[in-house]
This record gives C-alpha cells, sequence and structure tokens, in this order.
C-alpha cells in the first residue's frame, strides 16, 4: 500500500532540542525568553523513580527543555541566548551560572510510545475500534473500525468521540425517515466518525479538515476501512463546502462550533441532525444560546465526565 | 488505591493553541499521554483565553491514563502586559525595556500567590521583582 502520509522526498520538519539548567529563581524569565526567540513553548518534568536525594539535588538546578525550529534564524537566535545568559550572570553574580546544551531532533511520530496503550475498544453496542497493528476476532453484529492514528485526533479513547459514535449509530440505525443518509464529517481527525457513519450505512460521506496532516490521515484510514467508494475525505475549510447534508457531526470546540454554526445549520436538509461535540460544561450556556434556535430542536443531550454532546434535529418530524 | 504516579510534567503553552509538535509532543509521547486527547482537552478548557500562556501541570499515572490542571499565567507574561512591552530585554543588565510600579509588582504577586513558592507575601513579591530584573523591567516606587 502506498504511504499517503509520509509522500517520497517530503521533508520532514528538523528541530534543535535545548536543555537549560538554571537556579528556580531564573525559570520564568528563562522561559519567557525561549518562547521569545521562537520556542512554542517551554517544559519541565519530574519523574517520580527519582529518588529522594536525586530531588534535593535537583531543586537547586531546574532544567527546561525547549525546540526552536531548524532554520536559517537558528544560528542568530542562538547566539541571543548566551547574550542574555551572560547579561543574567552578570545580574545575578551570587547564583550559579546557567547552562545549556543543544541536540538536533527530526519531527517524528511522537505518539509511537502511547500506541502500546492502545487496544480495541467497544465504543458502543456495535462499533468496535482497532489499531490496525492489534487483532481482534468481531462477534456477530459488531462493526469494526480500523484506525492508525498518526498524529491525528479520534480513536474512541476521547468522551467526545465515544458521544458522538453513540450518537450517529443510534441516528443512522435507527431513522427510518431518509433511506439515503449523506453525512458530513467537520473535523475528521483521523476520519474515525466519517468511516463509522460508512459503515453504518452512510450513501455518501464526505469528511473534512483544515489539516493537513489529518486529511491525509484520514485518507489512509477510509482506504484500509475500504470505504474510499463512499468516502471523500477534502483538506479545505469546511466554508467552501455547499452541498446539502442529511446529517454533520462536528466534534470541535465551543468557539469554533459557534464561529462555523450559521453555515453548519444552512447545509442541513429538513429534517436532518447536527451532533456537536467537544464541548465541556463551562461553555454549556453559551452552545445552548446559540443552537437552540426555533428551526432546530435538542433530540438528545450525553454527558460523559465534564463533557457534552448535543443531538439536534432541523425542523418538523 | 491511589493509581500510581510515573511523571509530572509542567508545560507552559499558548492557551487554545495546543498541537503534537514539539514541545508538546515529544514531552508527553516519551510518557505513553495520548497526545491529541491532552491537546483537544486543554483547548478547550483554555479556548476563552487565547493570547496568552497559560502553563499546565499533567500527571501521567502508570497505566498512562492523565490528569492535568491549568495555572495563572506566568509572572514574566503578566509582567509584559503590565509594563505594556512585547518582549522582554535580552540584554537586561545594560539595557532597560519597561517599567512597572510597585502597585503592579504587588497585584501580580497576589494573583500568582498559590502557584509560586514563597513562605509569605514578602517572598512572593521578591521573586516577582528577580523575575522583572531579569527582563529588564525596572520598578518604580
Amino acid at each position: 500500500m502506498p504511504e499517503l502520509g509520509a509522500k517520497a522526498g517530503e521533508k520532514r520538519a528538523k528541530w534543535l532540542k535545548i536543555e537549560l539548567s538554571a537556579s528556580p529563581e531564573l525559570v520564568d524569565a528563562l522561559s519567557n525568553f525561549l518562547t521569545e526567540i521562537g520556542a512554542h513553548g517551554v517544559f519541565q518534568e519530574e519523574l517520580e523513580s527519582q529518588a529522594p536525594e536525586d530531588f534535593t539535588v535537583s531543586r537547586q538546578r531546574e532544567v527546561m527543555k525547549a525546540y526552536l525550529p531548524f532554520d536559517i534564524r537558528l544560528e542568530g537566535r542562538l547566539a541571543s541566548l548566551k547574550v542574555y545568559l551572560e547579561s543574567l550572570s552578570g545580574l545575578f553574580p551570587e547564583l550559579e551560572e546557567p547552562q545549556f546544551t543543544t541536540e538536533a531532533v527530526v519531527d517524528q511520530d511522537w505518539g509511537e510510545e502511547w500506541k502500546k496503550y492502545f487496544k480495541p475498544l467497544r465504543v458502543s453496542k456495535n462499533i468496535v475500534i482497532k489499531p490496525t497493528w492489534e487483532r481482534y476476532a468481531p462477534a456477530g453484529r459488531d462493526i469494526i473500525i480500523d484506525i492508525d492514528p498518526g498524529m491525528a485526533f479520534g480513536t474512541g479513547q476521547h468522551p467526545s468521540t465515544r458521544m458522538c459514535l453513540e450518537a450517529i449509530e443510534d441516528i443512522l440505525l435507527k431513522d427510518r425517515t431518509k433511506e439515503k443518509w449523506r453525512v458530513l464529517d467537520v473535523g475528521t481527525g483521523t476520519g474515525i466518525l466519517g468511516i463509522s457513519c460508512a459503515k453504518l450505512g452512510a450513501e455518501r460521506v464526505v469528511c473534512v479538515d483544515i489539516d493537513r496532516k489529518a486529511a491525509e490521515i484520514a485518507q489512509e484510514n477510509v482506504i484500509i476501512n475500504h470505504v474510499q467508494e463512499k468516502v471523500e475525505v477534502i483538506n479545505r475549510d469546511v466554508n467552501t463546502i455547499h452541498e446539502p447534508f442529511d446529517l454533520i457531526v462536528a466534534n470541535l470546540t465551543a468557539k469554533i462550533l459557534i464561529r462555523l454554526r450559521t453555515h453548519l445549520m444552512s447545509l442541513i436538509e429538513n429534517g436532518g441532525y447536527l451532533v456537536i461535540s467537544g464541548i465541556i460544561d463551562q461553555n454549556r450556556s453559551d452552545i445552548e444560546a446559540h443552537f437552540f434556535t426555533s428551526q432546530f430542536t435538542p433530540r438528545n443531550i450525553i454527558t460523559e465526565k465534564e463533557w457534552i454532546c448535543y443531538v439536534l434535529r432541523k425542523g418538523g418530524n | 488505591m491511589a493509581k500510581k504516579v510515573i511523571a509530572n510534567i509542567k508545560l507552559q503553552i499558548k492557551a487554545g493553541k495546543a498541537t503534537p509538535s514539539p514541545p508538546i509532543g515529544p514531552a508527553l509521547g516519551q510518557h505513553g499521554v495520548n497526545i491529541m486527547e491532552f491537546c483537544k482537552a486543554y483547548n478547550a478548557m483554555t479556548q476563552n483565553q487565547e493570547g496568552m500562556v497559560i502553563p499546565v501541570v499533567i500527571t501521567v499515572y502508570a497505566d498512562r491514563s492523565f490528569t492535568f490542571v491549568t495555572k495563572t499565567p506566568p509572572a514574566s507574561v503578566l509582567l509584559k502586559q503590565a509594563a505594556k512591552i512585547a518582549k522582554g530585554s535580552g540584554d537586561p543588565k545594560r539595557e532597560k525595556v519597561g517599567m512597572v510600579t510597585a502597585k503592579q509588582v504587588r497585584e501580580i504577586a497576589e494573583l500568582k500567590y498559590n502557584d509560586l513558592n514563597a513562605v509569605n507575601m514578602e517572598g512572593a513579591i521578591k521573586i516577582i521583582l528577580g523575575t522583572a530584573k531579569s527582563m529588564g523591567i525596572d520598578v518604580a516606587g
């Protein structure tokens, strides 16, 4: 099978990993400086396996880790870091001098380690999510969805995904008012929701994601699940899609859902459904104020921990 | 029985903008955490504070499940806001780039008090003053 995720000749991003050790007093300012010269964030870690005496030692100095993009500005950034550290040593002669080491790293599948913990999982009455590298013997009516998540969201382990699966299963298997379901999966990630709709009998499924990598991963999963005849993966903004659907499922965040609301609602046929997820408790009233309209009525509200999933239906019954 | 903790990771990242690329990918990936699940949860939780840096402490358990708590923005970021500057000094010993008042320092110390390792308010103020000095921000009064 061709590797769609990593096209031949595709250059992987390179990073320079910086490990900087300094007195605790300087950590905040140094983290800030690393961000200002181009790091997307800084982290520190404490491993519980460290012996207590190691801990005392590590308290004298804290270690910050950050990654700078490996590009033409790198040399200049490192030079400015050196200037900054010298300046700090001059300002705080009583503190130990900060020190750093660097290491070049290539962008990789950072989720590799986690995959060891990704096992087949029954997420609803009929649907079992199975990592491509695991074996699973299906029973009775099981619908198996094979997923290789790469670095995309959607493995069925997150409550927001599970609740969507429960909702779409309920709609597609129980609502007999429509024969040929046309489905739109917004922010498809691994493609898990769109692929599930196809396997639950939908006629046509469109999966969109603005993230190029996610769209590539979704396309791979579509092929792995043999649903390419029904499922189209599109790497575009959903606002560029203009065709009618009977079911739209969008597992995003409250803020993005509210932004896309008018467009999504306009794409749904009368009698069709809108399933929205990725919403946490604190945004409940905001979502309800925007989505409970005269045109759309809530049919089901599913909750798990702090997460909420709404099933809304357009128009009369 | 309490679950066994294998690591605590403190990440300083931008609210609502978590992605699996570095530093989040390698920071969480090496401990077997489901990176995308964390990004989803962090972004949902912090989406109303976009533009701010919201530190987060993630606790990873032996079964690779995790919990996290978000913290107040770093003092450095609050100091830049108070001084109305975009960046700190690249050479704080020689070049000062901004000024804050003692009152603003105290306000930041109060806001950050629970996240700082300070014995009392005076200690917290001292920590904030140190950060201001490291960034080339003078304190008036």
